[in-house]
Parts: C-alpha cells; sequence; structure tokens
C-alpha cells in the first residue's frame, strides 16, 4: 500500500466520524410501503396485466360449484364486507394494515385492495412471495374494490369463473415481477364480478409447486366468498367499457364535491375531468386517441342534460355517422346529467348533434380533426433484450428506406434510435448512447463500425478498454457490424483505428 | 378476534422493516457522505436508496444481498447526483472559489488537504476510490457495486489516484 492509499484510507475513516444520522425509520418505511405499493399494485394485483381472453387451450377453471373440502378444519373471516372460508393456518391479510394500499381517498376512482389471502404470512414480503427464503408461500390470492359497473364483463353476478391471466413474463415493465424474483413460474387467474351492489376483481398467483390439495382448498376458498352491502350508495360507477384503437377503455362517472366527474382509463394511461355543469346551449365533450397512425380512434365522451337521448356524430365527408344512446347516471352520483360515449376515427372533424325523443336538436358541438404526427418506423425485428443491472432492454432496427436502417433501445418506454447510414459511402463508426431510467449509473453505447475498423478506443472515458465488440447478428450488409456496449463510461469520445492503428472515424456519446 | 390479530401481524412486518433500515440505514449514510460530503444529501440519497432496495425486495434469497443492492443504489445515486453537468460544474466552481478563499494552505496529507482534494474528483472515480479505501472492497466488488467492468473500476480507482497524486502535488508546490 502506498503512502498516499494509507492517507486517503485514514481521511476516510476520520471523515466518516463526521457523518450525519440516517433520517428516521418512520420516514423511510413510510416511503417504502409507498414504493411498495406502486411495485405491487403496478404489479400482480392491479393494474396493466393483459386478460388473456383471446388464449385458446388454456384451462379455465371454474369455481362456483365448488365447496370447501369437508375433511380440511376451516375459518371463517370476514374483511372489508368479504367473508371467506378458509382451511385453518392460512392467513388473510388486511392490505390496508399490510401497508399495500395508499392513504384512503374518498374522492379516487381507482380499485383499492380489500383482502389478501395467503398460505403463511410473510409480513412485508407479501408483495414478493419469490423471494421468502424459508417456506415461500405457494399462492396469493387479492380481492379489490372496483368502481360500480353497470356494464360490461365486471358487471355480471356472482359467482364468478377465474380465467387464466396473461401476465407479461419478460420481465419488462409494470410486470416485472413475474420473470424475476418475486412470481417466478407462477400461473396467473383472475374474476371479475357485482355481488351486493360493490364491484370486485380478484387475482389468483399460484407457484409451480403448489399442490393439488392447496389449489382445491384456495380455489373453494375463493368460491366460499359472500358479500355485505355497500355502507352507502357508490361514488364512482363504470358507465360504459369498449375497445378503440385496439386498447381496452372505460368510461367511469364519479360524484365529486363540484359535481359529475368523468374519468376514461385504459391499460395505458387515464384521462378525465370533473366540474360538467348543465349548460343549456352546447355539448361538454372530452376525448381521447387511441391507437397507432393510420388505425387511430377516438373516444368521445361527455356530459349531456337529462332529456336528451341520443347522440350522433357525423364526419364532414358524408361517411356515415354514428350515434350511440344516452348513458344514464345515477342519481346518487348526479341527478341532473347523463352521460354519452362514442368512438369515431380520430383524423377528421366530427359535428356532435344531441337529440330528445322526439328528434329535436337541443344541443351541438365539435371535436376531432387532430393532426397526428407521422409515426416512427416501427422496429420490425428485434435483435436482442438484454439486462444490464435493473435494466431490461430491447434492441432492435427496421428498414427505413434503401441504404437506411433504424437502431432502436428501448427500455421502460424511453427509446432511443438512430438512422444508420448503411450505403457504401457509410461512416466507419456510428453511434449513439442509453442511460435507462432503472440503471442511471450504467450507460449503454450502441452503434454500427464497418468492417475497416480493427479498434476501438474510450481515450476520455475508459482508457484501459479498447478492442473490437461482439457483432451482433442484425442482417445489415456484410461490411457492417452493430455492437453494444456497457462499462465504457457515460460521456467521451470513441475513435476508430484501422488495422494499421491509424485513426479513421471518432465519435462521442451522449 | 380479527381485528387484534391483523394489528399484531402489521407490528410484526413494521418492526421486520424498521430492524432492516435501522441495520443497514447507516452505513449507507456513511457511503453516501463520503461520495458527496453532502450531510443532508447523504442522509436523503441513504433514504432514498433504502426505499428503491427495500421497496421492491429482490435478490433477498442471498445473504448480503439486501448489503450489496443497497450500496449499489447508494452509489448509483450519488453518481446520478452529479451526473448532471451543471451540478458538478457549480459544485467545483464553489469548491475552487472556497479554497482560493481560505487565507491558511492546510498543511501536504491533512486530511482538509485530501478531503478537498478527493472532492475533485469526478463523481464515479470519487465512488470507487471510497469503495476501494473505506468499504475495503476488492476490485471485484467495486465493479459489482458500479455496474462496470473489473477493468473499468480498476481504471476509476488508479485514475482518481493519479489525479489525487496530482493535486496533492500541485499544492504542495
Amino acid at each position: 500500500m502506498t503512502d498516499l492509499e494509507r492517507q486517503i484510507r485514514k481521511m476516510l475513516e476520520d471523515e466518516v466520524r463526521s457523518a450525519p444520522a440516517p433520517h428516521e425509520a418512520t420516514r423511510a418505511l413510510r416511503k417504502t410501503r409507498r414504493r411498495q405499493i406502486v411495485s405491487v399494485v403496478a404489479g400482480l394485483l392491479t393494474v396493466t396485466a393483459v386478460v388473456a381472453a383471446s388464449i385458446v387451450g388454456l384451462r379455465a377453471v371454474r369455481t362456483a360449484d365448488r365447496g370447501v373440502p369437508a375433511d380440511q378444519p376451516t375459518v371463517t373471516t370476514t374483511m372489508n364486507g368479504i367473508s371467506i372460508t378458509y382451511p385453518d393456518g392460512w392467513s388473510v391479510i388486511d392490505p390496508d394494515a399490510a401497508g399495500l394500499n395508499g392513504p384512503p381517498d374518498p374522492a379516487s376512482d381507482l380499485p383499492r385492495l380489500i383482502l389478501a389471502l395467503s398460505p403463511v404470512d410473510t409480513g412485508e414480503m407479501l408483495a414478493c412471495p419469490g423471494i421468502v427464503e424459508e417456506a415461500p408461500p405457494t399462492f396469493l390470492m387479492t380481492v379489490q374494490e372496483e368502481p360500480l359497473a353497470l356494464s360490461g364483463a365486471a358487471a355480471e353476478s356472482w359467482p364468478a369463473a377465474l380465467e387464466p391471466l396473461s401476465v407479461d413474463s419478460d420481465g419488462s415493465g409494470s410486470t416485472g415481477d413475474v420473470g424475476t424474483g418475486c412470481y417466478p413460474a407462477w400461473e396467473f387467474l383472475r374474476a371479475g364480478w357485482t355481488a351486493s351492489g360493490r364491484t370486485f376483481e380478484a387475482r389468483v398467483g399460484l407457484a409451480p409447486e403448489i399442490s393439488d390439495a392447496d389449489r382445491d382448498a384456495l380455489l373453494a376458498a375463493f368460491a366460499s366468498m359472500t358479500f355485505a352491502r355497500a355502507e352507502e350508495a357508490a361514488r364512482s360507477v363504470v358507465l360504459a367499457t369498449g375497445t378503440a384503437g385496439g386498447e381496452a377503455w372505460k368510461l367511469i362517472a364519479s360524484r365529486q364535491t363540484d359535481g359529475l366527474s368523468m374519468s376514461l382509463q385504459a391499460e395505458s394511461f387515464g384521462t378525465g375531468s370533473g366540474g360538467f355543469e348543465t349548460r343549456p346551449d352546447e355539448l361538454q365533450v372530452m376525448s381521447h386517441a387511441f391507437g397507432d397512425y393510420g388505425e387511430r380512434e377516438i373516444v368521445v365522451f361527455g356530459a349531456v342534460p337529462v332529456g336528451i337521448t341520443t347522440i350522433e356524430a357525423s364526419p364532414p365527408d358524408g361517411a356515415p355517422a354514428v350515434s350511440a344512446d344516452v348513458l344514464d347516471v345515477p342519481d346518487e352520483i348526479d341527478a341532473r346529467l347523463n352521460a354519452f360515449v362514442l368512438v369515431v376515427p380520430a383524423d377528421l372533424p366530427i359535428e356532435l348533434n344531441a337529440y330528445d325523443a322526439d328528434g329535436n336538436v337541443l344541443l351541438r358541438g365539435t371535436t376531432g380533426g387532430y393532426d397526428f404526427p407521422a409515426p416512427t418506423p416501427s422496429p420490425d425485428e428485434v435483435i436482442f433484450r438484454g439486462r444490464t443491472n435493473d435494466c431490461l432492454w430491447t434492441l432492435s432496427r427496421a428498414s427505413v428506406a434503401p441504404g437506411q436502417e433504424r437502431i432502436d433501445l428501448t427500455a421502460e418506454d424511453v427509446q432511443v434510435g438512430f438512422l444508420a447510414n448503411v450505403r457504401p459511402d457509410a461512416p466507419p463508426l456510428q453511434l449513439v448512447s442509453f442511460t435507462c431510467p432503472r440503471d442511471p449509473g450504467g450507460t449503454l453505447v450502441f452503434g454500427l463500425y464497418t468492417d475497416d475498423v480493427a479498434d476501438l478506443r474510450f481515450p476520455t472515458s475508459a482508457p484501459d478498454e479498447h478492442g473490437v465488440p461482439e457483432c451482433w447478428p442484425a442482417d445489415l450488409p456484410a461490411r457492417f457490424c452493430l455492437f453494444l456496449l456497457d462499462g465504457v463510461g457515460d460521456r467521451g469520445e470513441v475513435i476508430a483505428l484501422d488495422a494499421n492503428g491509424n485513426e479513421i472515424g471518432r465519435a462521442s456519446f451522449p | 378476534m380479527v381485528s387484534s390479530a391483523v394489528t399484531e401481524d402489521a407490528g410484526r412486518r413494521a418492526g421486520r422493516l424498521e430492524e432492516l433500515y435501522e441495520r443497514h440505514a447507516p452505513g449507507a449514510v456513511r457511503l453516501a457522505f463520503l461520495v458527496t460530503a453532502d450531510r443532508e444529501l447523504a442522509r436523503d440519497i441513504a433514504q432514498d436508496a433504502f426505499v428503491k432496495v427495500a421497496g421492491r425486495f429482490r435478490h433477498l434469497r442471498f445473504p448480503d444481498a439486501f448489503d450489496v443492492y443497497l450500496r449499489r443504489t447508494v452509489v448509483n445515486l450519488c453518481i446520478s447526483h452529479f451526473r448532471h453537468e451543471r451540478v458538478e460544474r457549480e459544485y467545483l466552481q464553489r469548491e475552487s472559489l472556497a479554497a482560493s478563499g481560505v487565507e491558511e494552505q492546510p498543511e501536504l496529507g491533512t486530511r482538509d488537504e485530501l478531503r478537498r482534494a478527493l472532492q475533485r474528483l469526478t463523481a464515479r472515480q470519487r465512488a470507487a476510490i471510497v469503495l476501494r479505501y473505506y468499504e475495503d472492497l476488492s476490485e471485484h466488488e467495486v465493479a459489482a457495486a458500479m455496474g462496470c467492468s473489473v477493468t473499468a473500476a480498476r481504471s476509476l480507482v488508479s485514475r482518481g489516484m493519479g489525479t489525487l497524486r496530482t493535486i496533492v502535488r500541485s499544492e504542495d508546490r
């Protein structure tokens, strides 16, 4: 050890004595729980997983006719208005007590977890059974309460059937816990129903090693649930559901202090507005565009006074009009207003007319005619899906034009790409860098080099690193090589040398 | 019956998380403090790192994994903080102004001198040196904590030490 190293060590040891104490535990734990909520709620338990309605061949588990096995001691617990009978020794957990819900917000129309069932109480690891060290739980069932569904599948009455649920298993996005540590190779089921004036959704996760007996007992416990009536009239109702541009949506009406509030919720976003008024002379309209360029549709929704029965949307070019009956907003939410929703093409201006029962036009409005930008080329070939630390990324390429390729790196909805020149006169080195939101300490550098390049050097950011990076199979013209590097710093220069050690290209990042 | 059981469970859960925090947070603060030299920032970074790691509860199958991931997250957050060029530039300007305003320069090799020299390194070099000489990590462990190759980690330490040596010598003249 050199003198300087000894001095540094001594200085650090002295210096650390003046380090402060951590923040008090309660503050950190509160934040941790909030993060757990985000992690859990965004993962398995509530949103964004795709219902596998289209999956053929997966077995649907019909549970309504099952009963709790007679030879197994059971207990019955009532929690948040749900009574459930389950084998003695299992744990019913209150999601509020477990910190899985945020603070109560009466104004919110977001779903709220109200019951969890697990074979063991794993404490704070409830959200991630896959990492429990000893005897990890083999299943997890959660039930959440949603806005009262007046239509759609969730409005179907109890008993409900559990159906297979397809969850993104590549570890990306909000369901990333599935492919990694939390729910390794788990099978998922879901069901939605309305009972006693309340709408629920259950999600069940089953570990591969679950025994048949536990599986049967769990399904029996699910089927045993009974529901108390809501203590007060629903503050939020789902008025309508549908799809637009390939994405499912639902229209929710809520009672707020300033009157009727309506929101449109979909897998990828939520939007809404409150304070609708009874205006005598105009339609109150909101809209949101769905789908890719060329296939875009807009969902147009709004409020109309009681007395309007039909809304008609007419494009200006003589295309057929679209009409819809007005949706009844329950009086306990708003007695003065009803609602409407229509799906129309996005790129045309639409004239809206509101009719009464006698066919008179009482209100008019317009919407649509959005000027959408041209789309970026969608990658037609995924080259590789990789992982760097906590960052899961996808490298892809797409042919844009002769001699031009688009190379993209995508992670967590963040995409960085460049138009690569693959013509004969292309430069020897083309590159960009990418810093993943989940791995801010690590920057990836990717791009193309030609077969003229014999060595790449990183003089400013990683002087000890050099060589010819691995060539990813990307179906590019033969003299081009697609490369991706990490560990060469987050900014700096890259110099391309030929076989004689002469510089033939230079690029910098970011 | 049910409500008392729920209360007990919640208390036990909170206790475990609190124990985890009390065990690991002080070390995380110390590491963040040595890299940032900012007491409040260090406390915030340590807390954020704990929230990030404990909030996901990944990799806890492995002994010490929490420690490893917490350390790595602390380093990432410190580097992220300094990544923004403006922040770092202003910081360095402030430090150099502060240094020039000091009437009596400290003696060669004093703690203050080395501390100031350390803060003039890039955040990544600083983190690498703290991990190597305070946390006593091997080059492999430094690389793992910083999310880079062993070569890059070695380079960060070596270049950082080289810069420190240069600064100390120049201030000695």
